[in-house]
């Protein structure tokens, strides 16, 4: 099989999350791939439009579901705009999954605690679908979730669902309200839902998704409140053109995001160089 | 394997006819004031006397230039996606062991466990005739990194040149025993044998003492440490200063394999060309993310980079130094940026290591 080669995938269901935030539903068009594939939370995709190039997305579904897998995209570049123009029944190239994903395994027995930034949440909604679905094979898991405004929110018509699991809680902020719109949460950056978090240094993983400025002071303030640097796992964003550990582009020092990664250890990526975490 | 066998100058060429009667050849030609590796239709157009081509022969395995994927957008919505072939069998012929090693290395990154294809189909169909090194420039320094003067491995038949006594050819993989068989070439006694190889040897231990004595890095296993430690040293800064950040070493660079993606559509936008080209991590946009981000937007941080990578990061990566000491980044370079000047200056006055 050519590394490079996409495999054919349909638009089954387009979601307009939010003004700039959609959520494309995919279908691979051969049976046989679409059998076989299988992705673990935290891996990513290359989605190709032909014609105007290939970019790394996270997968965002249920990594129980069959036969279809989802991409929660913002539009912010040429190969976005590009998927945007798309429409339900459109043909779009996908190679993956690619790369390491979250420590699930790992967290198994433990609290979990995810603290996500906007767009952020995308890679670690699959988490929580599994978090839910497996509800007896984690302890408490803790959901801390910032966005610039309420409107920016993803994945709102599943909050109830969410809450309704076993020893499951979300908290949310915005950095901001616009006049006459209601909000019952906390505002401020994500970092202010620490002090209303219960999870504690002791047996649990954290998950870190967001821009990196965010990981940076979330990493500060888990650090202050006796997490160590061991238990706390991040996803990285590097520019990619190959997804196999070739094109050379997403390297950190020694490290290939798109293989050694995205998720990371906040041990492995401190001594790293050309960061902003 | 493990034959060996003298030819006189005349059955070099000898040996290049056959190779063209049967192969596509690429060899070293003198250019202008450089020398360059390029088609050979005629073995005297081949200079064996050369130091160092411009470009490294890594454009044989990884094309400046590269069609990946021809896709077809056809008519409701369908998609046809074809991998060009790649068939062409050639030789190399006058590789140098700097170059050679360089190869070897580059096997490290695109033949691990996700193979890619047009890169092993090359390597594959592509015969490696080396030319041992018996002069070098102020430039070369392979001996710091054990990837030269003479070739160690990887070669299908390497030539040594022993003077007025012609070249030891020797053969080292069954593709070389193979072409070598058929050129009927006389075998020499087991006396003459000893005598060539302790004269090949005698020329080694010259090379090496001549290249260590111009250039070298000392105690280069602790080179890795040293610059973990290094990473501010005061001499990066004015190096940066320094560094138009044009990327030429990039280009010139034998390990250098970072490569870029674009598409490029057809006038009636039907057919896509899927193409890769080199890259340089010394430009500007070789980091960059959505909305402008770049997280080596300084141009200190890019020139940091690559040399890293050479000499610290890729062991990581790999188990070995991503370097091969060739010169080329030093040669070509316009502001004459040396990084074993840099790296003999954060020797000098390092950060202590602990």
């Amino acid at each position: 099989m050519n590394i490079y080669r996409p495999s054919l995938a349909v638009i089954e269901k387009i979601n307009q999350e939010t003004r700039d935030t959609r959520t494309f539903t995919l279908r691979f068009l051969d049976d046989d791939i679409r059998e076989k594939y299988k992705f673990n939370p935290g891996q990513f995709n290359m989605i190709s439009i032909f014609g105007v190039g290939e970019a790394p997305f996270s997968i965002t579904s249920d990594p129980d579901a069959k036969g279809i897998f989802e991409h929660t995209i913002r539009m912010v570049g040429s190969v976005t705009n590009a998927i945007f123009k798309l429409r339900e029944g459109d043909i779009v190239g996908v190679r993956g999954p690619f790369g390491k994903g979250w420590p699930l395994d790992e967290a198994k027995g433990k609290d979990l605690l995810i603290v996500a930034g906007g767009i952020g949440i995308a890679p670690l909604r699959p988490v929580i679908y599994y978090t839910i679905k497996h509800r007896d094979e984690f302890n408490k898991v803790e959901v801390l979730y910032g966005a610039r405004t309420p409107g920016d929110l993803l994945y709102v018509d599943e909050y109830d669902q969410w809450k309704q699991a076993k020893n499951f809680r979300l908290l949310l902020t915005v950095d901001a309200v616009p006049k006459g719109v209601k909000w019952d949460h906390r505002v401020g950056v994500v970092t202010k839902l620490f002090e209303d978090m219960e999870t504690k240094p002791d047996n649990s993983i954290v998950l870190v998704c967001g821009p990196e400025i965010m990981m940076k002071f979330a990493v500060k303030g888990l650090l202050e409140r006796g997490f160590s640097k061991r238990q706390i796992y991040l996803s990285m964003e590097r520019r990619m053109k190959c997804g196999v550990g070739k094109c050379g582009h997403c390297q950190i020092g020694s490290k290939y995001v798109c293989k050694d990664g995205p998720v990371f250890s906040y041990d492995e990526v401190e001594p790293l160089p050309d960061k902003i975490v | 394997m493990g034959r060996v066998l003298i030819l006189s100058i005349e059955e070099v060429k000898n040996l290049l006819e056959k190779l063209l009667s049967r192969y596509k050849v690429y060899g070293p030609v003198k250019a202008k004031d450089f020398w360059k590796f390029e088609e050979i239709t005629n073995p005297d157009e081949v200079d064996l006397g050369y130091i160092s081509t411009m470009l490294p022969i890594k454009k044989y395995f990884l094309p400046p230039f590269e069609t990946i994927l021809h896709v077809k957008l056809g008519e409701d919505k369908e998609i046809t996606i074809k991998e060009p072939e790649v068939n062409e069998k050639c030789v190399l012929f006058g590789v140098h062991p700097c170059d050679l090693k360089a190869i070897l290395l580059l096997d490290k990154v695109f033949l691990d466990e996700l193979k890619d294809p047009y890169y092993l189909k090359r390597r594959e169909n592509t015969i490696i005739v080396a030319l041992n090194c018996t002069a070098a420039d102020e430039y070369c320094f392979c001996t710091t990194f054990g990837a030269g003067p003479f070739a160690k491995e990887g070669y299908d038949l390497v030539l040594t040149n022993l003077d007025e006594r012609g070249y030891v050819l020797e053969v080292g993989s069954n593709k070389g025993e193979e072409l070598i068989k058929a050129m009927g070439f006389a075998e020499v006694s087991d006396e003459y044998r000893e005598t060539i190889l302790k004269r090949k040897e005698e020329i080694l231990r010259k090379m090496e003492s001549e290249i260590n004595q111009k250039r070298r890095i000392p105690n280069v296993e602790k080179l890795p440490e040293l610059l973990a430690k290094n990473f501010n040293h005061k001499v990066w800064e004015s190096m940066g200063k320094l560094c138009l950040a044009c990327g030429s070493c990039n280009l010139v660079c034998p390990t250098c394999y970072c490569f870029n993606v674009v598409d490029k559509f057809s006038i009636n936008l039907r057919e896509v060309e899927r193409i890769r080209t080199w890259d340089s991590c010394l430009l500007l946009e070789f980091a960059e993310v959505a909305l402008g981000g770049n997280f080596r937007r300084e141009r200190l941080a890019r020139f940091k980079q690559r040399i890293y990578h050479k000499l610290s990061y890729f062991i990581e990566q790999y188990g070995e130094f991503g370097c091969v000491g060739c010169g080329r980044c030093i040669r070509w370079c316009v502001r004459k940026i040396d990084p074993v000047k840099i790296v003999g200056e954060i020797m000098e006055k390092p950060v202590p290591l602990s």
